[in-house]
């Protein structure tokens, strides 16, 4: 399998319920072409390094998937030129021997990132809970 | 007599010095450290490589190796691509 990636700039006002659509048909044209997204990255909206259709900020969004069909980048990419809320658009192959069986490996690896993080969070929001029960 | 001796003499060091400045070694920044990576998605080490005005900087000027200098204006290009660096103007 080959590993590919690619970075959306998705327009700035558009709402959260829109782009959600735009991540589920995306990852709908993958798994159609029996393909498997490993990682849905959302930057969040960052600032242009020039103006994209009179705009300084854009929404960014990387998927990183892998599939052996030549079509599936096909469909996502003019699924994208056919989108106006999708302002700009790269792929980029990652890795042409790409084993499927490492997918869980890097899930995994993301995972415990994110939770290493997400503890963070958890211990100073107990600790607000506590000071808010003492008062 | 004596004042164009020393004249003379002072000259000589002066263009001594000169060339000493431009021998100052220079390296490889990402041969030197292993771990730097040349990515697209990061334009904290690619500012580095790029004029204000967004220019590539040769390697003549840095001293990145001929391996590195190939990735690293690929990469950049790239970058310009998804608006992460500019084609021409300040980085803002």
């Amino acid at each position: 399998m080959r590993r590919y990636e690619t970075i959306v700039i998705i327009d700035p006002d558009v709402t959260e319920k829109e782009r959600e659509v735009i991540f589920e048909r995306s990852q709908k044209i993958i798994e159609e072409g029996k393909g498997k997204v490993i990682e849905l990255d959302k930057w969040g909206s960052k600032k242009l390094a020039y103006l994209v259709r009179k705009k300084s900020t854009g929404f960014y969004l990387r998927i990183d998937f892998c599939c052996d069909n030549n079509e599936v980048i096909k469909k996502l990419e003019t699924s994208f030129k056919h989108d106006e809320q999708v302002m700009k658009f790269l792929t980029v192959k990652l890795s042409d021997n790409f084993d499927v069986n490492d997918i869980d490996n890097i899930v995994k690896k993301a995972k415990e990132e994110e939770s290493g993080t997400e503890e963070v969070t958890s211990t100073t929001e107990t600790k607000e809970e506590v000071k808010e029960e003492g008062n | 007599m004596a004042r164009k001796a020393g004249t003379k003499v002072f000259r000589k060091n002066s263009g001594i010095k000169k060339k000493k400045v431009m021998m100052r070694r220079r390296f490889c920044r990402f041969c030197a450290n292993e771990e730097l990576v040349i990515d697209y998605k990061d334009p904290k080490t690619l500012k580095h490589f790029i004029t204000e005005r967004g220019k590539i900087i040769p390697k003549r000027v840095t001293g990145t190796c001929a391996k590195h200098q190939r990735k690293l204006a690929k990469e950049i290009k790239k970058a310009r691509v998804i608006a992460i660096l500019p084609y021409a103007g300040n980085l803002q």
